[in-house]
């Protein structure tokens, strides 16, 4: 070592951090920068334009679809999906992390157990479901008869007033263990002192929850709560797609789902770019506060 | 202690148990429509208890369908873009957590986005982009896909397992003629292999677990996913349930007992948000 104390992590810098990070930097240029700058493009062309060619059309698409009722169905599904499934999923994980942050005895079988549903396969989770929510042989509707609180089946995939809850409790009950996992880490960190000290002040069960709790776990639900909308809304397909396709009546269809129908069933892959790029800016948007969050915990 | 606060613990413990039991009802319901006959499956009112085990069902389910087709095709796919992302991933990783300058900074944010994107938004180009490669309907292409889709996240996940090996040791390795390429093999990677190996199993559970491309950019049914041939059950009625959830199981498995393998180290890559849809 020489006399001056060099700064830490970083020796020498030179081209071996650049060789280094060559693959995954190409690898993003070609599958991730190319394919987006690639649907902008399309996305502002005539109808079946191919590369090489120029059908350029400005907003055309665009404006075609901001008065489309289709594309405000699909806009008013997703919101609706995104916080539903954001607000189920913290909701289920912050109680389960609540009770497993207690101590009780077989604590760790129970916790782990509760990850189970976090290592199925998406579409595993999807025909599952459909299984459970089947109108004709489904345990479900089964069950809720024999209990008497329902007189009929229900359609749950087959009635549009359901369908968007049912795929919505098969994507909460596939994340909810990040939640869990998540929220427990951010319990778990929150110094006992704390508790302790509130006790002392007379502070009654849910005045520590309020004061002590709540503030400890802020930042976590901060960021876990725009990881899991940025996923919600631009990243959930496939227990959606499997359970449902968009269907009945285009009542589960989101954004994501509209965009693959209109790329792959109706083949308009112009539209099916210009909807992916209001996509990509919403989520972009999402993914700014997410990052500027992640600093701001991290520094 | 007094016997009050053991009561409590107990009464609450009870209580998780009961909700913990609940919210895995579908699973539990999965494997008990997998191991029953058919008469047993179609029964009225539904069997909440198996009167009978019937094995044979997961071996039917080899005759009826073209599971052991996907699953072998799965294997190969997951298993190939593990191979390659692996190695790469580990070089990546250790750069991002090595080196600390814009070209690095920049790296890392990318990296970042790249799992927060809309992947739907990437299916037309990869299409058009296999399509004139000639990668379309072929496995060649879904490793491919896997690669772009999984090295990003790997590295990312792999960082930190870097961060946790002291620079001193390489620094020792390199002051006894190690080179520094030398001292990252002998000495950085073995140091840090459980969460390399994590982080490959994470790679490998993505990979099988994919439906999204592996739907898109193959038809011909020899040559799907078990996500792709489990998905074309639904709504297809000559495919009775016992072997929809056989074949469930079975794609259940593999990332399970690989999950079980690994699960600390999953879970704290978790709780950093290393997530996919």
């Amino acid at each position: 070592m020489t006399t001056a104390a060099p700064p830490r992590r970083a020796p020498r810098i030179g081209t071996l951090p650049l060789v280094l990070l060559l693959p995954v930097v190409v690898c993003i240029a070609v599958f991730y920068a190319g394919p987006i700058l690639f649907a902008i493009w399309s996305s502002l062309q005539r109808e079946g334009t191919t590369i090489g060619e120029s059908g350029f059309v400005g907003a055309a698409h665009y404006l075609s679809l901001f008065g489309d009722r289709r594309f405000h169905n699909s806009a008013f599904i997703t919101l609706v999906f995104t916080v539903g499934v954001v607000a189920a999923t913290y909701a289920i994980g912050l109680g389960l992390a609540l009770l497993l942050n207690r101590g009780f005895l077989g604590r760790r079988i129970v916790g782990g157990l509760l990850i189970i549903p976090w290592t199925m396969p998406l579409v595993v989770v999807a025909v599952v479901w459909g299984w459970l929510l089947d109108y004709q042989f489904g345990i479900l509707n089964y069950l809720l008869e024999r209990w008497g609180i329902i007189d009929k089946p229900i359609g749950w995939l087959t009635d549009p007033d359901m369908a968007l809850w049912s795929v919505g409790a098969a994507n909460v009950w596939r994340l909810f263990p990040l939640a869990m996992v998540t929220l427990l880490a951010a319990l778990k960190s929150i110094p006992q002192e704390l508790y302790e000290a509130a006790e002392v002040d007379g502070a009654n069960r849910r005045q520590s929850f309020l004061y002590v709790t709540l503030p400890g776990i802020r930042s976590t639900t901060v960021a876990l709560v725009l990881l899991l909308a940025i996923w919600a809304f631009g990243r959930i397909f496939t227990i959606v797609f499997v359970m449902a396709g968009g269907g009945p009546a285009g009542a589960t269809e989101t954004l994501v789902i509209q965009i693959y129908l209109e790329a792959f069933r109706y083949f308009r892959m112009e539209r099916a770019s210009a909807l992916g790029v209001i996509t990509l800016v919403i989520s972009a948007a999402l993914t700014l506060v997410y990052l500027k969050v992640s600093r701001d915990r991290t520094a | 202690m007094t016997g009050r606060p053991d009561l409590a613990a107990w009464r609450r413990g009870a209580a998780t148990l009961l909700i913990a039991l609940a919210l895995l009802f579908p699973f539990y319901w999965m494997l008990i429509t997998a191991l029953q006959g058919e008469a047993a499956v179609m029964a009225f009112p539904p069997r909440l208890w198996p009167q009978e085990v019937n094995l044979p069902a997961f071996i039917d389910v080899f005759r009826a369908t073209k599971v052991g087709r996907w699953l072998l095709n799965t294997i190969v796919v997951a298993g190939a873009a593990t191979l390659v992302v692996v190695p790469v991933a580990a070089l990546t990783a250790y750069a991002l957590s090595r080196f600390r300058n814009r070209a690095v900074s920049i790296a890392a944010i990318l990296i970042v986005v790249t799992q927060m994107m809309p992947p739907v938004l990437l299916l037309v180009p990869y299409f058009i982009l296999f399509r004139e490669l000639g990668l379309l309907n072929g496995l060649a292409g879904l490793i491919l896909a896997n690669i772009a889709w999984t090295l990003p996240v790997s590295a990312w996940l792999m960082k930190s397992a870097f961060d946790s090996v002291p620079l001193e040791l390489e620094e020792a390795a390199m002051i006894d003629g190690c080179s520094r390429f030398g001292a990252i093999i002998r000495v950085a990677v073995p140091l840090a292999a459980p969460g390399i190996a994590a982080a490959a199993v994470f790679a490998f559970i993505s990979a099988w677990d994919e439906y999204f491309f592996a739907r898109t950019l193959i038809s011909n049914s020899d040559h799907w996913l078990v996500s792709v041939g489990l998905g074309s059950f639904t709504g297809d009625y000559s495919t009775s349930w016992q072997h929809v959830m056989a074949v469930a199981t079975l794609s259940t498995l593999p990332p399970a007992i690989l999950f079980i393998l690994v699960q600390k180290a999953f879970i704290a890559n978790l709780a950093q948000g290393g997530v996919k849809g």
